[in-house]
């Protein structure tokens, strides 16, 4: 299963943030990811999104391996 | 019970009684030695195990009762005097050969490596407790708990990841399941940046894991701390990185991970809830004034929620407790926003626990759900809250402002609880609901 669009959904806060991202499978369904949280005021939420596709292609594989998901 | 006796890599193997006549590794000496509830095993402080494995190594306690206990201890000390070791007083890297405890064991200050997991695999009439130890896993290996109703408890321990070669996305713990119970006190780590998985993993049965004290703060900022099914995880007053994830993975039946007071800095607004249903999120950046305040800093609760979330299987946030100090008809009430629409009371109701009978423990539960054959009514508009960090940046908007209130007749003065319970399925951050998890009661 692979993802073929990551984005940010939605972020909480300034100072204190919370990213949650989505990433849509080549079947066209939106996989939640998050909230990753951060304090960092360099913390790059945009770049950030090249790691949580991975993470989400992973995560879907795992899922699919274990019968989870189909 | 017979002992105590020793390992250390001085001795010269015969009686393992002493200090010079001491095992120079756990192998020989569990070989010989079958250990009993209760007996000592000193390990020499600065011993490093000089044996050649050719397979994995079981090291064998006791199978019920009390554990056998394995302190490191000032090599010669007499009597033994506690030393905490960072030599490798077990070591199996020789190979690609793991460590496995299997039976009852305490273990004091005690320094390992392997060449594979650690696996601790005590029964459920089994226990294992480690004080102040140092495990050292091998390349992408993980540090393994045990199946089938065992006790575990770890206290100051350090997980060695200084082995991997380069960043690895192995998970470094593997949560106990079947009902075994994990109780970390105190967890460090070194060399945390050399894996991107998860912190702690566990996919398919029902384990415990309880944390308290633990430093993440050196994981990397792609490294959730937990990724898990069904197991259920609390952690509480844990240092984290600047940027973290809290969780991955789908919640499934029981599944369900619990934070509070964890972050980069002291952060005790710090509240995450997870399961199968949806998530709370606490943020200090986005809360209605006058609201709920913890240690002096404001909070509100961020909701989301699963496809799995419905009337029927609502989505409950943590309970909020409070204490009613006379008797009578009470109103308990609640705040919320979200920028989309009204909510209803088939969709967002609160729900309070409260004395209802004079002079008994029980409590009554009141809500104000729906009767569930009614139509679905709105919740009430509320006019006046000012929700601060909503309404700005492009963050939501509190469009549409809620209470939830619940009235009762209090017979017995004392701690009521309430909480939020969530009916509606696939709400997404997006629609910026948020609780103020105080309770007013008038």
């Amino acid at each position: 299963m692979s993802i073929v669009a990551t984005e940010i959904e939605s972020i909480h806060g300034d100072a204190h943030r919370m990213i949650f991202y989505r990433c849509q499978d080549h079947l066209g369904t939106w996989h939640p990811y998050g909230p990753v949280i951060s304090s960092d005021p360099l913390f790059d939420a945009d770049a950030h999104k090249t790691l949580v596709a991975a993470k989400v292609a992973l995560i879907l594989a795992e899922q699919e391996a274990a019968g989870l998901i189909s | 019970m017979a002992g105590p006796w020793y390992v250390d890599d001085g001795g010269d193997g015969t009686t393992e009684d002493s200090w010079a006549t001491a095992d120079t590794n756990i192998l020989d000496l569990d070989t010989e030695k079958a250990f009993a509830a209760g007996e000592i095993v000193y390990f020499g402080h600065d011993s490093n195990d000089p044996k050649t494995y050719s397979a994995n190594l079981t090291i064998v306690g006791p199978t019920d009762g009390l554990p056998v206990n394995f302190i490191s201890a000032t090599q010669g000390s007499s009597p033994a005097t506690y030393a905490a070791s960072t030599s490798d007083q077990i070591e199996t890297a020789n190979g690609a050969y793991w460590i496995a405890f299997d039976g009852s064991f305490a273990l004091y200050g005690l320094s390992m490596k392997s060449g594979s997991d650690i696996r601790i695999q005590s029964d459920s009439n089994e226990s294992f407790y480690a004080e102040s130890c140092r495990f050292k896993l091998a390349d992408s290996k993980s540090f393994y708990f045990p199946a089938g109703g065992a006790d575990t408890k770890l206290v100051n321990c350090v997980i060695d990841l200084s082995a991997d070669t380069t960043e690895r996305t192995a998970t470094i713990i593997t949560s106990p399941n079947y009902g075994s119970v994990l109780d970390l006190k105190g967890l460090s780590f070194v060399s945390p940046g050399n894996r991107s998985g998860s912190v702690f993993r566990l996919e398919n049965t029902d384990g415990v894991v309880y944390c308290s004290g633990a430093d993440f703060s050196n994981l990397r900022t792609d490294c959730e701390l937990v990724f898990s099914y069904v197991g259920r995880h609390y952690f509480n007053n844990c240092i984290t990185a600047a940027t973290w994830s809290p969780s991955a993975g789908t919640h499934i039946g029981i599944g369900e991970v619990v934070l509070y007071n964890c972050g980069p800095a002291d952060a005790p607004t710090y509240l995450y809830q997870q399961n199968s249903r949806g998530t709370l999120a606490s943020s200090a950046s986005i809360y209605r004034t006058s609201g709920a305040t913890v240690e002096g800093d404001a909070t509100g609760w961020l909701i989301t929620t699963t496809a799995a979330c419905d009337e029927g299987s609502p989505f409950q946030s943590q309970w909020i407790y409070g204490e009613v100090s006379s008797t009578g008809s009470k109103t308990f009430t609640v705040y919320i926003t979200n920028d989309t629409a009204d909510f209803t009371d088939a969709q967002v109701w609160l729900e309070v626990e409260y004395l209802g009978t004079a002079d008994e423990a029980n409590t009554t539960l009141a809500s104000d759900h729906r009767v569930i054959t009614t139509t679905a009514a709105n919740q009430t508009d509320d006019t006046t809250s000012v929700w601060v960090g909503l309404n700005n940046s492009g963050q939501g908007l509190a469009d549409y402002m809620q209470s939830l209130a619940v009235t009762a007749t209090v017979n017995e003065t004392g701690q009521y609880r309430a909480r939020v319970c969530v009916g509606l399925a696939s709400i997404a951050g997006s629609r910026y609901f948020y609780i103020d998890p105080k309770v007013t009661v008038s």
